[in-house]
């Protein structure tokens, strides 16, 4: 018994003393914390700022950032981050947002967690004089279940004082649950900072630092210029710190985004159970080893590569006989495959989901994946995954994680079919147009199969034509009222934001339960008269009603009026079948706007049915950085105007213009053909990325068409 | 017995089959009677109680209230709030009656307006969600006021459509009290009243059909002013038990307010050494009362941290200064002190702003619901707002125009009326020039902004950067056919003088020819384009202030034209407005000129057809063209 509690009271001893040892930031009391960030008590001497920057609302004078990665004991392994700012306040706008501060802290899963965090807030007055606030007096604490709120005023702030705060937190975690990650993740995680080096403001000083201890590879990487290109050693052999200066605004967005174009930091830390070497350490002083881990990588495709589920492939095969569809080429095949899967995965059951207004259905892509390559292997077709992240988030070489990748199936026909799959929507062949043009990285098996061999590439662009929008509209003009009757149609990149707008599960549940030959739930006729039935068939009448509501809200937008009566409008396609690529509507409404009476005669503002452009303004034409477009596109339109007896119609001279260089072309035509006005445009842009220095080609494009939008023509009374 | 009961059985079961029918057929009839509308409120109760409460040794009131609300399409969010103070009332319970779906929720939330958040007042927010039409909830709730002082108007009127509305008062004889009824004489209601001689309580009931409803409108102008309403005054309660005075009259309500005022512990001492920078012995009174008065306006932030007593007692002027922000009191009370050191006259002023429809005639908190300061000096009253921006000395803001304003005077108090202004002292004016090139039009345009309008214009630019206020104004003053080049503008921190704005800019488009005429577009800045009234709505619809916009638009006429065609003239003056505009030709120019004029700040309800008939004319000029033809 003695030797048993001794035992106990050794493991208590024992496993208390690396804490003792361990003392570091998270054992920091706020006052500590302080004496770290404030020790430095002048006020700021102005002159030294760049002059263009004494204009500003506030300019960050000192700006650090200190991460702490260390093991706080044999189980655990603690993150603590410390922000400190210190901030010149030139104006009353900068003195308003830096005067009230919101906090939340959360404790949050179902892991224990110790979280804490405090912050601190000093001001220091253009005489010298240094006010601190006291943050238990000032800051007003509210509970919730699992959510503290905090808010504070600072007092006593003006302009010319300096701001100077910072912010601690400090997370803690037990090591074996990082290994289960690990695990079940391929990689593991702990610091992961995307540090977007500029902030709202211009930045005077900015520091970086890192610390952790023998158990941690780092790899940090400066992106897009990032200033931090060197890491010296700061006290002790862990402790990472890299400075710069003068880092410029971060400025708005314009077409770009901010991985792509700004500099940033990438920061990620391996946990290493074994020590890491001198070399290894060393290296992270520098420049990061981790561009691709071509191991982490092929691990993650050990898992996927090969997986394939077989459930659906029989019932498919079986769909192919009965609708006599065996003899289709391989390709076709494969696209009838993708649509089957899709209904059965989710659309099948969207009529039940909405019933019950429950969530939609959902499998992940990579499940659907793994369906996919069973059918691809049992056809010997050959594929590839492609690994590649969002424009957004920079390119696939800035990754930290796999979390951050999309994985893309390629099948390897002699042109390239490519699967990703992200809902009822979804189309074959059809990716997202945020990995449009972007590199990744090709995945294919070794001639052995052993291995992975692992590639550039590119994943192309599509083209305008593909991402088509066509609008025909038939004017009459009548009584100072026009009447439209109009036919569009949508297809590529440009068809998803129409599909969620206007296409209902109503619209083609039933029929894909038909062509598929599954359960037709929630079909009206198939359901007694009762409760459900007058429910689903209510709920049916209600998406009628709000399409129309939407489609009128759509045109009013469109065409840029106020007041537009919506007389009918019919859903002619639907784009939910291979055969089927567009979206398509006819309409018919009446609007008295775009019309103007000017003594006997009237403008007619035709230009506005022209489409919705965007017009690039004298001072926008000169940019900072590259410009992102959505995706290729085209736009044209076919306007006939019905010139009303006793009238004539002037200023159609003035409808036809042409541009057209590498980036697009915008050009319209105007006759007049049997007493109507004929106005055909046709709106292209052939890429989704412009080079800076070559923005101007692409403004002149949307001015043009912009232009055009403006144009009106004269009903001269004869 | 079985049959009977099977019977019975079934019968229930087509009762609330015939239920859940007859909600989808009325949803389908509400939705078309009220298709702005999402929901529709079948029927909301409110009882109240005025009781001693033993355990509390205090008079209290209990508001319980249940809603029921059907839905008029599917898939609707809609969101009721509770409003509470937490030192003088507090939700005992907000809970669903029906059954509900996970998407419901109730939970609390700090209110705020204007982005400013109020520290001691709450939200009960209850969340509904409904996935059909037809669908029926219900929710209860039920509030308890600590402090009869602090009972609520009680509206009959809904912010949705409503079917029934009823209000049940029980008051205990032990008080004396009075109900005023607000605005009933437009609606009908149906009033019922008896006293229960076995519970010696006095019971009123008051019941509305179809009440009257005010969905999110921000251009009315106070709910009190047209909805009708109760205001509960309590005057006394006497028992055995328990005696407790109220507000009999309005000098039983300025003494308590002078309570709260008295119990303040400012230190002038803290303010003193201020004061010495920012006078000089050489300043005149006026200069020195402007630079206190300004200097409040530029550097006190306005922050709702609001504590004590249900925001009614000030801050400590001394306090507000140290912090640099407070609410309506603190100001007013920092601005009372700066002057009393400087050895003016100025006290502390209770005022309803014009949201608000009573006067001090009823003793009652509602009836103020703002802090300034009066300054008395040479026979002046001058009404000073340190939580306006820009407000220059001897203006004052339209909110408090004409409004009552109960003034400290020791043991008793002075009720006088703010001065009103007219609309030409919130002027905008604008003068531009234009000259005719190709398909172009180059102008120049000088802006001038006085009262009201200065205060916004100069509110504006102060909310934007240092860097980024000539660009604002550009974006400001810029369209799809206007570019403006070369902007300046006066000094915003000017507070007495005309804030200007002067600007070149191109037009493009504006100028267009067909064979040998020309078709002019003359109109920038269309005035009250967007401005037509819902007349479906029963309320005089708010401009804010009073305005006055006058414009005066030269288009040299290019040698070679003559001018064709001018659109007619147009002229509408009523008690609400005044809109006129007329061309010239004058010295081979055309001159253009508009004045639009709203000498009260609202459009009555007798007088919307003939403003949106106004306005649709006014649209029409707008769109219109000059023509001019070759000669």
């Amino acid at each position: 018994m003695k030797t048993l509690f001794k035992k106990f009271l050794t493991i208590i001893i024992l496993s208390s003393i690396p804490s003792l040892l361990f003392s570091q930031m998270w054992d920091y009391e706020q006052k500590d914390i302080e004496k770290i960030v404030w020790n430095d008590d002048s006020y700021v001497d102005l002159e030294i700022l760049k002059p263009e920057w004494k204009e500003k609302s506030a300019v960050i004078l000192d700006y650090e950032l200190i991460h702490e990665l260390k093991e706080t004991s044999p189980t655990g392994i603690g993150h603590s981050k410390l922000k400190h700012y210190k901030v010149v306040l030139l104006d009353q706008v900068a003195v308003d947002n830096f005067s009230e501060f919101y906090f939340s802290k959360e404790r949050t899963g179902i892991y224990k967690m110790y979280y804490k965090n405090f912050v601190g807030f000093r001001i220091i007055k253009p005489n010298g004089k240094i006010e601190i606030i006291d943050t238990e007096k000032e800051m007003i604490v509210e509970k919730d279940n699992y959510e503290v709120k905090q808010k504070i005023a600072i007092p006593n702030l003006q302009i010319g004082d300096v701001l100077d705060y910072y912010l601690f937190n400090y997370a803690y975690d037990y090591q074996n649950q990082i290994k289960q990650w690990e695990k079940s993740h391929g990689d593991y995680l702990f610091i992961f900072d995307r540090f977007l080096v500029p902030d709202k403001y211009p930045i005077s000083k900015i520091k970086y630092e890192i610390i952790t201890d023998k158990h941690w590879k780092l790899s940090i990487k400066p992106i897009n210029d990032c200033p931090f290109r060197e890491f010296k050693e700061g006290e002790g052999e862990y402790h990472f710190i890299s400075e710069s200066e003068n880092v410029e605004a971060l400025g708005d967005l314009e077409w770009d985004f901010y991985y792509k174009t700004r500099p940033w930091l990438k920061v990620y830390a391996d946990w290493e159970p074994r020590h890491i070497s001198k070399q290894e350490k060393e290296g992270a002083k520098t420049f990061s080893r981790r561009e691709i881990d071509e191991k982490v990588l092929k691990d993650y495709m050990k898992k996927y590569y090969d997986a394939d589920v077989s459930s659906l492939f029989g019932s498919f095969q079986k769909y192919l006989k009965k609708n006599n569809l065996t003899n289709l080429s391989k390709e076709r095949k494969v696209e009838e495959y993708f649509y089957f899967l899709r209904h059965h995965f989710v659309n099948m059951h969207l009529m039940y989901d909405k019933y019950n207004n429950a969530k939609e259905r959902e499998i992940s892509h990579f499940s659907f994946c793994q369906h996919f390559i069973f059918a691809l292997k049992k056809m010997d077709i050959k594929y590839d995954y492609l690994l590649t992240t969002p424009r957004i988030l920079g390119d696939i070489s800035d990754i930290l994680s796999m979390g951050e990748v999309v994985p893309i199936l390629k099948i390897n026909f002699k042109t390239p079919s490519f699967i990703y799959f992200d809902g009822k929507f979804s189309r074959y062949d059809i990716l997202p147009k945020a990995i449009e043009g972007v590199n990744c990285i090709r995945v294919k098996k070794s001639p052995d199969k052993r291995d992975f061999i692992l590639s550039d590439y590119k994943i192309p662009t599509s083209n305008p034509e593909k991402n088509a929008f066509k609008a025909n509209i038939d004017v009459k003009f009548s009584d100072n009222i026009l009447t439209m009757n109009g036919k569009l149609s949508v297809k590529g990149q440009a068809l998803p934001s129409y599909q969620n707008y206007f296409v209902s599960v109503f619209d083609f549940v039933i029929e894909e339960n038909i062509k598929y030959n599954t359960k037709r739930w929630g079909d009206p006729s198939e359901l007694k008269n009762g409760k459900m039935k007058d429910k689903i068939l209510q709920m049916d009448q209600d998406q009628k009603d709000e399409f129309k509501e939407d489609f009128k809200e759509y045109l009013t937008v469109r065409l840029g009026v106020k007041e537009l009566e919506l007389n009918e409008v019919k859903k002619i396609e639907l784009g939910m079948t291979a055969k089927d690529e567009s979206f398509s509507a006819e309409y018919n409404c009446t609007t008295e706007e775009l019309i103007n009476k000017v003594g006997n005669n009237y403008i007619i503002k035709i230009g506005e049915l022209t489409g919705d452009h965007f017009q690039v303004k004298e001072d926008e034409l000169k940019r900072e950085y590259d410009v992102y477009i959505p995706y290729p596109k085209m736009q044209s339109y076919e306007i006939t105007l019905a010139i009303p007896e006793n009238f004539e119609l002037k200023g159609i001279e003035n409808l036809t213009t042409s541009i057209e260089n590498e980036y697009g072309s915008y050009k319209s035509t105007a006759t007049i053909q049997d007493g109507r006005l004929v106005l055909k445009t046709n709106y292209k842009i052939n890429v989704n990325f412009v080079e800076l220095e070559n923005w101007p080609k692409v403004a002149e494009i949307l001015n043009t068409a912009f232009e055009l939008q403006k144009k009106e023509v004269l009903l001269k009374k004869l | 017995m079985l049959k009977a009961k099977l019977l019975f059985f079934s019968l229930t079961i087509l009762a609330n089959f015939c239920v859940a029918q007859k909600d989808t057929q009325k949803a389908l009839e509400m939705g078309k009677k009220y298709p702005k509308s999402d929901v529709y409120i079948t029927q909301n109760n409110i009882d109240f109680y005025l009781e001693y409460n033993k355990p509390d040794k205090t008079v209290i009131a209990i508001q319980k209230e249940k809603t029921s609300l059907i839905s008029l399409n599917s898939n609707v969010s809609h969101i009721f709030t509770k409003n509470y103070h937490i030192n003088s009332s507090y939700i005992e319970y907000a809970r669903f009656e029906s059954e509900s779906n996970y998407n419901c929720k109730i939970y609390n939330l700090d209110y705020s307006s204007n982005n400013i958040f109020h520290h001691d007042e709450k939200l009960k927010v209850i969340e509904l969600f409904f996935k059909q039409r037809g669908d029926y909830l219900s929710f209860v709730s039920k509030k308890r006021f600590l402090d009869l002082k602090y009972i609520e108007p009680i509206y009959l009127a809904n912010l949705r459509p409503t079917e029934e509305k009823t209000i049940k008062l029980s008051i205990e004889n032990e008080l004396e009290f009075e109900i005023l009824e607000l605005n009933f004489e437009n609606f009908d209601i149906e009033k019922k009243y008896e006293f229960d001689e076995k519970k010696n309580l006095h019971k009123y009931e008051f019941k509305i059909k179809n009440p009257p409803y005010i969905a999110d409108i921000d251009d009315v102008r106070g709910t009190s002013f047209h909805l009708p309403h109760i205001l509960i005054l309590p005057k006394s309660y006497k028992s055995k038990k328990h005696n407790q005075e109220y507000f009999k009259d309005t000098k039983d309500l300025y003494k308590w307010y002078s309570s709260l005022v008295d119990s303040v512990k400012d230190d002038d001492d803290q303010l003193k050494p201020f004061l010495k920078t920012l006078i000089s012995d050489n300043d005149t009174d006026i200069e020195k009362i402007k630079k206190i008065y300004y200097w409040v306006q530029q550097n006190i932030r306005y922050i709702a941290f609001e504590d004590g007593i249900a925001g009614f007692k000030p801050e400590a002027a001394h306090n507000v200064f140290n912090k640099k922000y407070g609410d309506c009191k603190g100001v007013a009370n920092l601005t009372k002190h700066l002057l009393n050191l400087e050895g003016f006259d100025a006290r502390l002023t209770w005022i309803g702003t014009n949201s608000r429809a009573y006067d001090y005639s009823i003793p009652s908190l509602y009836v103020d619901n703002h802090m300034i300061c009066a300054l008395f000096y040479k026979d002046k009253i001058y009404y000073l707002d340190g939580t306006e921006r820009f407000m220059p000395l001897g203006h004052n803001a339209e909110r408090i125009q004409n409004k009552e304003a109960l003034i400290e005077d020791g043991e008793n108090f002075i009720i006088k009326k703010v001065p009103t202004q007219k609309a030409n002292e919130n002027a905008r004016t604008r003068t531009t020039n234009m000259v005719i090139e190709g398909n172009t039009m180059l102008g120049k345009s000088i802006m001038n902004y006085a009262g009201e309008s200065r205060s916004n214009i100069k509110a504006y630019l102060n909310s934007i950067e240092n860097d980024k206020k000539a660009k604002a104004l550009r974006d400001y003053y810029d369209s799809d056919n206007i570019e403006i080049k070369n902007i300046n503008y006066s000094k915003i921190q000017n507070f007495d003088s005309l804030f200007s704005i002067n600007f070149d800019f191109v037009s493009t488009n504006s100028a267009i020819s067909f064979d040998d005429e020309l078709y002019l577009k003359f109109e920038n800045y269309p005035d009250f384009k967007h401005s037509e009234i819902d007349t479906s709505f029963l309320f005089d619809y708010d401009l804010h202030y009073k305005k006055e916009i006058r414009s005066r638009t030269s288009i040299d006429i290019p040698s070679n034209y003559t001018v064709t065609f001018l659109p007619e003239s147009i002229k509408y003056v009523n008690s609400d407005f005044i809109l006129e505009i007329n061309f010239e030709i004058i010295n081979n120019q055309i001159i253009y000129n508009k004045t639009i004029n709203i000498p009260n700040g609202l459009i009555h309800q007798t007088n919307k057809e003939e403003w949106n008939k106004a306005l649709k004319e006014l649209i029409e000029v707008y769109n219109s063209n000059i023509i001019l033809k070759k000669s």
